[in-house]
C-alpha cells in the first residue's frame, strides 16, 4: 500500500512540476518583446467559418470579419452547414455588400460535424493560407497579419496559432470560470511548451495553417470530434511547427449554463478519448515531438483526472483523521501544493493580461475544489459515450455547442 | 493591478504580515523572509515586471517543493505539515506583498517619466528663456503661414549660429542673456523665436521683406555687440524666404533641427 501511495506520489509530483516549468516558462514567453516584422509580400489567406444554425452570433462574426486588416489578398467563407435559421440570410447580406466574403451552403452529407465543413471549404478555396475561426468568433482587426506574420517568419513553421479570450467573462460564474481557464491553461500551457519544446496546439479557432501543409496531412479527420488535436498530431509528424502568437486576440462567446458546458466538454473528451485510442494503436504519434502532444493528452485525459481523484482521496481521509500520520508521504502537503500550484496559474495568467480583480483572485481560490472536479464526471461522462458509440457502430454526431444572444 | 497597488493596504498587509511571522516563524526564518522580501522587491524596481513576476513565480513554486521534499524526507506528521505549510504562506504573502510594492514604484516612476514628456510635449514657453518650445513655434508658425499665404505677404527665417560655450553655469547665462536680446530686437506680436539646438536659434519673421529683415538682423547684432561679454559668440547669420509650400518649410526647419546642411 505504501510503495503504491509513494508511487503514485511520485508520478504525481512529477506532474506539478513540469506544469510548473510551463507556467514559469510561459509567463517568460509572454513576457518576451516580440518585435513587428512586416513582410514584403503577404500570402493570400481563406479565413473558413463553419456555421449550422449561427444565427444569433453569425451577424457579429461576419461584422468583425468585416474589419480585419490584412495587406494581402484575404477570403473569407462563410460554410452554411444546412442551417434551417437566418444564418443563410445574414450570410447573403454580407456575401453581396462585401467582395470578399463569400456564402457558401456546404453539400448534405456524413459523417455530419466541423471537419467535414471545414474539408469542403478547403475544396472549393484557393489560398496560401487557410485560416479558421468558429462561428462564434470575433477577432481583433491585427489577428490574421500577426499570425501570417509569425508563419511566415519562424522557420519550419506551417502555420501560427493565436490567443483565445472569451467575450461573455462576466455573464455568470460558469463564463468567469471558463475564462480563467483558457487564459491560463490555453494560453500560458500553449506559451510554455513553444518556449520549452517549439510545440504548439491547433485550439480550434484563430489557427492558420499553410494549404500546402494541410493537404499534405489529409486535410480534417472527420471522424475526430477533436479535430483541432487530432491534426495537429498529424501536422507535427510531418515535421511542422506551429507558432504561439499571444498578440492575435479573437474574442469568444463560451457556455453560459452548466447542461450547454456540459455537453461541450463531453465532445472535446469524446474527442480527445478517440485521439488517444488512435495514438495508442499507432506508436508512429509517440515518436519525435509527438512524443509530448501524445504524452500531455494521457496525463491531462488520464493522468489528471486519476490524480484529481487520488487528491480529494487524500483530503477527504486527512479531513476525517484517517490517514496514518507516520505515513511516508506528506499527503496533505503535496495537496496544498497540487493547490498552489493550481491557484498560481490562474493568478499568473490574469496578473499578465493585466486584468486582475479581487473577484477573479477569489474564483480562482474556489476553482480548484469546484470547476476542475467536474474533470473527473466529465471524463466519466465521456467514456460511457465513447463507449456506447463503438458499440452502437454508428457514426459520431456532432453535438453543437448551443449560442447564446448578447445581453443588451 | 491598480486596486492592489493602494498604499493602504499594501502597509496593512505587510504589518498584518509582520505579525503574523513573528507568530508562526523563527528568527532563522523570519530573516530568510525578510531578505527574500528585499531581494524580490528590489529586483521588481530594477527589472521589467513580468521578468520580475516570473521569478516570483518561480521562488514560491521553488518553495512549495522544498516543503514537500522536507516534508517527504523527515517524515512530518499531519500537524508537522500543517506548521510547515502555514511557515510558507507566511514567507509566500510576504514576498508577493514585496514584488507589488517594487511593481508600484516602478510603475509609479514609469508614469512619471510619461507625464514629464507630455508636459514638456505640450509646454507652449520655455521657463527661462521665454522663447517658444520647437512643438510650439513650428505649430505657430504654420498659422502664421497660411495668413501670410492668404493676404499674400512675405516672410523670412533667419537662423543664428552661436559659438558653442562648454562651461555649463556659462552657456546657461549667455544662452538666458541671448534670448532677452533676441526677443527685444524681434516685434513680440507678430514675428516667434525658438531654440533650435543647444547653438541655434530660429526667428520666424512675419509680413516682411528682404529690408525689414536686415534691420532686425542689425538691431540683434548691435545688440549682441553691446551686451557685456557676448561680442564674439554671434558665429554666422543665414537668412531663408518663406516660399509658398508648408511642407518644404517644415521640412528645411526639421533639417536645420538635426543638423543637417541644405544645399
Amino acid at each position: 500500500m505504501n510503495l503504491a501511495l509513494t508511487t503514485i506520489s511520485i508520478f504525481f509530483w512529477l506532474l506539478l512540476l513540469y506544469y510548473s516549468i510551463l507556467t514559469v516558462t510561459g509567463i517568460i514567453y509572454r513576457g518576451q518583446k516580440r518585435p513587428h516584422t512586416p513582410l514584403d509580400h503577404y500570402p493570400s489567406v481563406s479565413i473558413l467559418i463553419p456555421a449550422h444554425n449561427e444565427a444569433v452570433v453569425i451577424a457579429e462574426t461576419l461584422y468583425a470579419m468585416t474589419k480585419i486588416k490584412y495587406p494581402g489578398r484575404l477570403d473569407i467563407y462563410l460554410l452554411n452547414d444546412n442551417s434551417q435559421d437566418e444564418t443563410g440570410n445574414i450570410a447573403s447580406f454580407y456575401a453581396q455588400t462585401f467582395n470578399n466574403i463569400h456564402h457558401i451552403e456546404v453539400p448534405s452529407g456524413t459523417p455530419k460535424g466541423k471537419s467535414r465543413v471545414l474539408n469542403y471549404g478547403i475544396s472549393i478555396s484557393q489560398s496560401d493560407y487557410v485560416c479558421v475561426y468558429d462561428a462564434d468568433n470575433q477577432p481583433e482587426p491585427e489577428a490574421l497579419q500577426l499570425l501570417v506574420e509569425a508563419a511566415e517568419t519562424t522557420p519550419q513553421a506551417i502555420g501560427a496559432v493565436g490567443y483565445v479570450k472569451t467575450i461573455n467573462e462576466r455573464t455568470n460564474l460558469l463564463t468567469r470560470m471558463i475564462a480563467l481557464e483558457f487564459s491560463s491553461f490555453q494560453l500560458i500551457m500553449q506559451a510554455g511548451r513553444w518556449k520549452l519544446f517549439k510545440l504548439g496546439s491547433l485550439t480550434g479557432t484563430n489557427v492558420l495553417i499553410s494549404r500546402k501543409a494541410l493537404l499534405e496531412a489529409g486535410g480534417f479527420d472527420p471522424y475526430a470530434l477533436a479535430e483541432d488535436a487530432d491534426l495537429t498530431l498529424t501536422l507535427t509528424q510531418n515535421g511542422g511547427l506551429l507558432p504561439i502568437v499571444p498578440e492575435a486576440r479573437t474574442w469568444e462567446q463560451e457556455p453560459e449554463n452548466l447542461r450547454v458546458w456540459i455537453k461541450q466538454r463531453t465532445r472535446w473528451m469524446q474527442g480527445n478519448l478517440y485521439l488517444i485510442e488512435k495514438t495508442l494503436k499507432e506508436p508512429k504519434f509517440f515518436k519525435g515531438k509527438n512524443f509530448i502532444h501524445s504524452s500531455q493528452l494521457l496525463v491531462i485525459y488520464i493522468g489528471f483526472v486519476s490524480f484529481l481523484l487520488v487528491s480529494d482521496t487524500w483530503f477527504v481521509l486527512g479531513l476525517f483523521g484517517k490517514l496514518k500520520s507516520d505515513a511516508a508521504v506528506p499527503l496533505m502537503t503535496i495537496w496544498f501544493e497540487s493547490w498552489l500550484i493550481y491557484f498560481i496559474q490562474l493568478t499568473a495568467s490574469q496578473v499578465i493580461d493585466k486584468r486582475m480583480k479581487l473577484s477573479d483572485l477569489v474564483v480562482s481560490f474556489l476553482m480548484y475544489f469546484t470547476y476542475a472536479q467536474l474533470w473527473v464526471f466529465l471524463l466519466a461522462r465521456g467514456v460511457y459515450f465513447q463507449i456506447k458509440l463503438k458499440r452502437s457502430k454508428k457514426e459520431p454526431m456532432w453535438d453543437k455547442t448551443v449560442r447564446f444572444k448578447k445581453s443588451a | 493591478m491598480k486596486y492592489y497597488s493602494n498604499p493602504m493596504l499594501l502597509l496593512l498587509g505587510l504589518l498584518l504580515t509582520f505579525i503574523w511571522a513573528q507568530f508562526v516563524l523563527d528568527q532563522y526564518f523570519i530573516i530568510t523572509m525578510l531578505f527574500t522580501m528585499a531581494l524580490i522587491g528590489l529586483l521588481s524596481i530594477i527589472v521589467r515586471p513580468i521578468f520580475s513576476f516570473s521569478i516570483l513565480v518561480t521562488f514560491i513554486l521553488a518553495l512549495g517543493f522544498l516543503n514537500v521534499g522536507f516534508s517527504w524526507n523527515k517524515h512530518l506528521d499531519i500537524i508537522a505539515q500543517g506548521m510547515n505549510i502555514q511557515l510558507q504562506v507566511v514567507i509566500t504573502i510576504g514576498v508577493i506583498l514585496a514584488w507589488i510594492c517594487g511593481y508600484c514604484l516602478q510603475s509609479n516612476s514609469n508614469e512619471i517619466k510619461t507625464l514629464k514628456r507630455e508636459i514638456e510635449r505640450l509646454q507652449k514657453v520655455e521657463e527661462n528663456t521665454g522663447f517658444l518650445t520647437f512643438n510650439e513655434f513650428l505649430a505657430q508658425a504654420h498659422l502664421l503661414f497660411t495668413g501670410m499665404k492668404r493676404r499674400k505677404e512675405q516672410a523670412f527665417l533667419v537662423k543664428l549660429l552661436f559659438n558653442s560655450e562648454e562651461v555649463a553655469y556659462k552657456a546657461r547665462i549667455i544662452n538666458e542673456t541671448l534670448s532677452k536680446l533676441i526677443l527685444q530686437s524681434i516685434r513680440a506680436e507678430y514675428d516667434i523665436a525658438c531654440h533650435l539646438n543647444g547653438t541655434e536659434i530660429l526667428i520666424f519673421l512675419n509680413n516682411t521683406n528682404e529690408n525689414g529683415v536686415e534691420i532686425v538682423v542689425e538691431r540683434i547684432t548691435q545688440a549682441i555687440k553691446k551686451a557685456k561679454g557676448l561680442d564674439s559668440v554671434l558665429h554666422h547669420i543665414e537668412r531663408v524666404e518663406v516660399s509658398d509650400n508648408w511642407n518644404a518649410i517644415h521640412s528645411l526647419i526639421q533639417a536645420w533641427r538635426k543638423g543637417e546642411k541644405i544645399a
